[in-house]
């Protein structure tokens, strides 16, 4: 039997879903033979970028879910998650602002380590944290990148190179 | 004498074990709520203040952690930049085995001191 390629889930924008999401993205990539540390990091990002849409989807009863994908191909594993988005631009121009920031850094362990330098000198109750993408880019080894439809959807996609002798490591016999 | 108390938040355990040598906060499970500040900083910070009554050295032990998501960080860093201003006795100490562990926790070298008071170890 030929192995899938691709992962694509409906999930409401509710918390409980996120463990769902995480392990149906684990289980599926280990059914493509990638290796665990692929596999940690690639459903690490899936849940970052869902709680993001969960928590900054404008749903409705016309838009009530977030799409997961997550695509594998020889060289990459692309997670992209859609979710409504309102007409406040300010989410839009917050998360294109936090994407171009980690572009602007040759290596996104320095956005990483300059991120966590700021949210440390965070008041103890703060409940901001703004680690999430830059998490993506460092820890997970992604690219992150998205779009905006006509229909008010937005598309944040993360790619996750793999080098073809890696697709094995960490899978016994 | 060691004394044990367990703390669980849905899928995640927080076991805060005092020992005469350490008090240590062994996390098992997965943190992955919302905002996990309100259960986890209560914790870390009886854990200080145990550490700081009893003179013992604190250790936080993310080994049988299986996954946290960033809002946990938030909290741990915002406990290691105090502890780091205090006079608190500190270890984090995680698995290098694991590729998600090492990049997570690794990057906590930011907080440690050159006196070792405040310590980042893979084991």
């Amino acid at each position: 039997m030929p192995m899938p390629t691709k992962l694509s889930l409906d999930v409401l924008p509710a918390w409980e879903e996120l463990e769902r999401v995480r392990q149906r993205t684990k289980s599926f990539l280990e059914e493509c033979a990638l290796g665990s540390d692929v596999v940690d990091a690639v459903s690490m990002v899936a849940c970052e970028l869902l709680e993001n849409a969960i928590k900054y989807g404008a749903f409705s009863a016309a838009a009530p879910a977030i799409k997961v994908d997550v695509t594998v191909s020889p060289t990459m594993v692309m997670v992209e998650i859609q979710n409504p988005v309102g007409p406040d631009s300010a989410t839009l121009h917050r998360l294109d602002e936090a994407i171009q920031w980690i572009r602007g850094y040759q290596d996104p362990f320095e956005a990483y380590l300059k991120r966590l330098k700021e949210v440390s000198g965070q008041r103890l109750d703060s409940t901001e944290s703004g680690l999430g993408l830059v998490r993506i880019a460092y820890e997970g080894q992604s690219v992150l990148d998205f779009f905006v439809n006509e229909h008010d959807v937005l598309a944040v996609s993360a790619v996750h190179r793999v080098a073809p002798a890696r697709r094995l490591e960490g899978r016994s016999a | 004498m060691t004394t044990t108390e367990m703390f669980v938040d849905g899928v995640l355990t927080l076991e805060l074990c005092e020992d005469p040598e350490n008090v240590t906060v062994k996390w098992r499970g997965r943190s992955m709520a919302r905002d996990p500040g309100p259960f986890i900083l209560p914790v870390l910070t009886r854990a200080l203040d145990l550490g700081q009554k009893a003179n013992k050295p604190v250790v936080l032990d993310f080994r049988d952690l299986e996954y946290l998501n960033s809002s946990t960080i938030s909290p741990v860093i915002r406990i290691l930049e105090q502890a780091k201003r205090g006079e608190a006795r500190l270890t984090v100490c995680y698995r290098n085995d694991l590729k998600w562990q090492a990049l997570s926790f690794s990057a906590l070298y930011l907080f440690q001191t050159a006196d070792g008071r405040i310590a980042i170890k893979s084991v």
